[in-house]
Parts: structure tokens; sequence; C-alpha cells
């Protein structure tokens, strides 16, 4: 201890200044020194932001995969649901999944039209922003539907914050074929003044879907 | 011109025994400060505990700037009534001061922010928030403040004694805690003015006094040759401190289901008091080692028509002896 506070306090015993080329080296080496910390720093990061947790949506589909600091919660009418708990809006970011059991082998040509009536029912203020065909899992033909609607998400708690106009995107495909067809709808949703924010996240979380643009 | 004075900046060195003085009016200024914003966070929580209840709006968000200003005011009040013998030229204070509250607001903040994105991970587990809080924002920081001492006042002939490094690098973490205060107030449309003057004064006396590490660093290597690993050593040192400070404190004012301020503040009120000791004394101990050599190199100097005394003598080369 003694001989590291010496070290500190009596670096040299010289009086006498640095010379240029040892302040230049004294500067490049703390700037590599930051430079290694942020790189470190910045791994750290990637590894945390990048990593993921697995949801099986059933034995012939792939698995989803969401950020794992989302939070998982149990609602009557899903089979799962997570949110963001570091959302800044009362209203968390989350994806959520839905499935229909027993559905015509249609119901994905009919869910075009009644997808958005059948959401106008559940949510206040909805409106319907866009319906495009995409490729779902397993190049399987899929919907994305686009809407908005107006949430109030601390109500249930009491609370008195204000609505939040809430933007999601159903992704809707046929898991089976047959009697079995069922129809998976899997949503993800946030305050619209953060979508962009959670863009990367909801553009993740359908990739491990093998969603594409397009349909196939 | 601005070469020929840059040029002469680089090759002016004050005389040793200029660099060895000691600046009392820092450390008692230094410690005036911990009482000051002891009483500062008095004030709001005890005497006028209900103010903020009686504002909102715009006066809420002003009172609040103006509090962020308060210990970065009270330091540089202490330090100009305090530091008579050989003042340091105060705009140049103010100068660093400023520049470091520009670079954290126009830099640091947004790289965090936006680049490094630090509120989406950086509280993810523990490990995240000390190795996080240390690699990136204690590394960041710690940066802004080297750069700001080292390119706006370092060369300066006004920069002439080792002290120099701890009050630019004070001044420095001054103007980057102001800058944090500020963004809080803001961010939440004013401040709860009890708990925000204890938040305040615990950022304030964090970068003061870890800057004021990575000042003694800086003030050793403007005057001494130094091994290549010293100031990198102080630059992480500084950067560790303000990570694992920032680690401590959230698990002190977060103990269990309630927020608690106060303990968080008295962490914060030790950590700066032990800090700041520890510089002054390590200042002092490194002036005392100039002015022995110094010592030494004027009795080893023979005066005109003395004879040049031999090194052998243990009584004119005395042996070393730590002070």
């Amino acid at each position: 201890m003694s001989a590291l506070l010496d070290a500190l306090r009596r670096p040299s015993i010289t009086n006498e200044p640095p010379t240029a080329k040892e302040q230049w080296r004294n500067d490049m080496a703390v700037l590599l020194v930051a430079l290694v910390a942020l790189l470190l720093g910045w791994s750290i990061r990637n590894a945390v932001v990048d990593a993921r947790s697995q949801f099986s949506l059933g034995p012939d589909l792939p698995a989803l995969e969401y950020p794992r600091s989302w939070l998982q919660q149990g609602k009557e009418g899903l089979i799962f649901q997570a949110i963001d708990p570091a959302s800044a809006s009362t209203f968390d970011a989350r994806l959520s999944v839905a499935v229909q059991e027993g559905v015509e082998e249609q119901a994905l040509e009919m869910a075009e039209m009644t997808w958005p009536l059948q959401r106008s029912k559940e949510f206040q203020w909805f409106r319907h922003l866009s319906t495009r065909p995409v490729t779902g899992p397993d190049d399987r033909p899929a919907l994305l539907v686009e809407y908005a609607y107006v949430a109030d998400p601390t109500r249930a708690s009491g609370g008195n914050g204000l609505p939040v106009v809430v933007r999601a995107q159903d992704l809707l495909f046929l898991a089976s074929e047959g009697p079995d067809a069922r129809l998976v709808a899997v949503t993800v949703a946030a305050d619209a003044g953060e979508w962009d924010e959670h863009a990367d996240q909801f553009q993740a979380i359908f990739q491990s879907l093998g969603v594409k643009e397009g349909a196939q | 011109m601005q070469d020929v004075q840059r040029a002469s900046q680089a090759a002016w060195r004050p005389p040793p025994g200029r660099v060895a003085q000691d600046r009392r009016g820092l450390w008692v200024a230094s410690m005036l400060e911990l009482l000051g914003l002891v009483l500062f966070v008095g004030l709001f929580n005890f005497l006028l505990p209900n103010l903020g209840q009686r504002l909102d709006g715009l006066p809420l968000i002003l009172l609040g700037l103006a509090m962020s200003l308060v210990p970065a005011a009270l330091w540089m009040l202490f330090f100009h009534r305090l530091d008579r013998l050989e003042p340091e030229p105060k705009g140049k204070i103010v100068h660093v001061f400023l520049l470091s509250a520009l670079a954290t607001g126009a830099l640091v903040q947004p790289l965090l922010q936006h680049l490094f994105q630090v509120n989406e991970w950086l509280y993810a587990s523990w490990a995240t928030e000390l190795f996080g809080g240390i690699l990136v924002v204690g590394a960041l920081q710690a940066l802004t403040i080297y750069l700001v001492v080292r390119y706006g006042i370092y060369m300066d002939p006004e920069f002439d004694e080792r002290v120099d490094g701890v009050i630019y690098a004070t001044a420095a973490g001054l103007g980057l805690a102001t800058v944090l205060n500020f963004e809080y107030v803001v961010a939440h449309g004013g401040v709860d003015l009890d708990v925000g003057s204890i938040r305040m004064v615990i950022n304030a006396l964090a970068y003061a006094s870890f800057a004021g590490v990575l000042g003694y660093f800086l003030g050793q290597t403007r005057f001494e040759h130094t091994p290549p690993a010293y100031l990198p050593g102080g630059f992480a040192l500084s950067a560790v401190l303000i990570g694992l400070f920032f680690f401590l404190e959230d698990r002190i004012t977060s103990a269990g289901f309630q927020v608690n301020s106060w303990s968080g503040l008295v962490f914060a009120l030790v950590v700066a008091g032990i800090t700041l000791s520890l510089v002054f004394w390590l200042v002092q101990r490194a002036n005392e080692e100039t002015l022995r050599l110094l010592r030494d190199a004027s009795a080893a100097v023979p005066g005109p028509g003395e004879a040049v005394a031999p090194q052998e003598s243990p009584a004119q080369n005395p042996p070393e002896v730590d002070p």
C-alpha cells in the first residue's frame, strides 16, 4: 500500500516537466484506454440488447424469439404475452400470441376482411391502417394487419394517467391445415409515440418467425 | 500568431518552486462546499419543505434549473473568497466549467442516450450496471473531463501549479454534474425540490471529487516525467470510481422496497470527504517532495568562491527520508 501511494505521489524524482513526445504518449495512452473501455462496454451492450428468449408456437412451427429483458405475463385469451418493462410510456411495448382453434381452411382469406372488424370491437377508437400479404413461417401465406387504437393503461390500476394512442401489427397465418387448422395471431404493439424506438425489436421478432415481405 | 503563442505555451515551464505551491484555499473551499451543500439540502427539506407544492409548470422548472447551478456556484464562491494569495483567474475556471458543460450537453449525453442507448440495457442486471457504468458511462465522462482540461487549460501559462490540475478538473466535473442536473429537471418537468436537491448534491459531490482524482494525475504529468501507465492509470481509476460510486449509490438508496435518498447523501458525503482528503494529502506530499529536491539541488550547487563538496560526505548528501 505504501509503495502504491509512493508511486502515486512521486512518479519520478526529476522536477522536470515532460517532453512534448511524452505528453503525446500520455494522450495516446489515455485515448487507447478509453477506446478499449468503450469497445468492451459496446460489446456488453450488444450482448444484453441482442439476448433473446424463445417461445414455441407449436410442434410444427418455428420458435418465436423476443428480447430477454421483456417480462412474460399471463393474460386471458392469449397463449403468450411479454412486455418491455423499460418502456417510457404507461403502455408497455408488448408481444402477444393468440390462437383460434378449428378454423376453416379459408380463414386467412376471410381474415383480410373480418379481422379489422373483429379488432374494432375489441379496442376503442380503432383505426385500420393497412393489410398486406407477407410470407409467414415456413413460407406459409400470411397477412400483416396494421392498426391503431386508444388504450387507457392506468385505469385498471386506479391511476389517472392519460390515455395512450397505441400502434400495433398483427401477423396472421394458419398453423396447420384440414380440420385441425388454427389461425395464429402474433401481435406487436407500442405507444405510437415510441413505435420507432421499438421498430427494430418488432422486426427481429417477426424475423425469428421467418417473415418476409411480399406474398410467396 | 496563434502558432507562436502555442509554441511559447508549449515551451513554457514554471519554476519548480512555483509548481509546488499549496493552495489551502482550495481545500478549505472544498470542505466548506460539503458543508454548504448539506445546508442547501436542509433548506429545501426542512425550512422550505412545501415550496415545490406551491409551484408547477415553468416556475418549477426555472427553480429546478437555478438549483442545478447551486453546487457549482457555491464551490466557485468559496474558492473565490479563499484563493486570494495567488488567485487563479476566475475567468479561466468559468471557461473550463462552461466547456465541460457544453461537451456534456452536446456530446456525452447524446452519445450515451442515442448511440449506446444506456437506458435500454444498463439496468438489466447488477453486472451490466456495474461494468456498463464503468466502461461506458464512467469512461466517457472521465474522458470528457480529461479532454476539457487537457485542451482547454493544460498548456496555458496559468496552469503553473500541480494543484491546478485538481482545481480545473473539479470545475470540469461540476460543469458535467450541472448539465446532468439540468437534464434531470427538464426531463421531469420540474423537480421534487426536497428529493431533487439531494440528487443534485450527490451528482455534484461525486463528479467534483472523482474529477479531482483525475486532476491530481493531470497535475503530476504536467510537471513531472511519469511512467507510461501513470496517466492512463489515473484516468481508469477515475472511470472506475464514477461507475462504482453510482452502482453502490443505487443499492444504498433503493435498499428494500423504499427509496432512501438520505442514506445516499450520507454515502456521497463520506466518499467525497475521503476522496478529496486523499487527493489533498497526495498533492501536499508531492509538493513536499518537489521542494525537498529543490533544497537538495540548491545545497549541491556551490556558491561563488565555494569549493565543490565531496559527494561522499554524508553531511552534504543526507539520505533520502520520506517526509
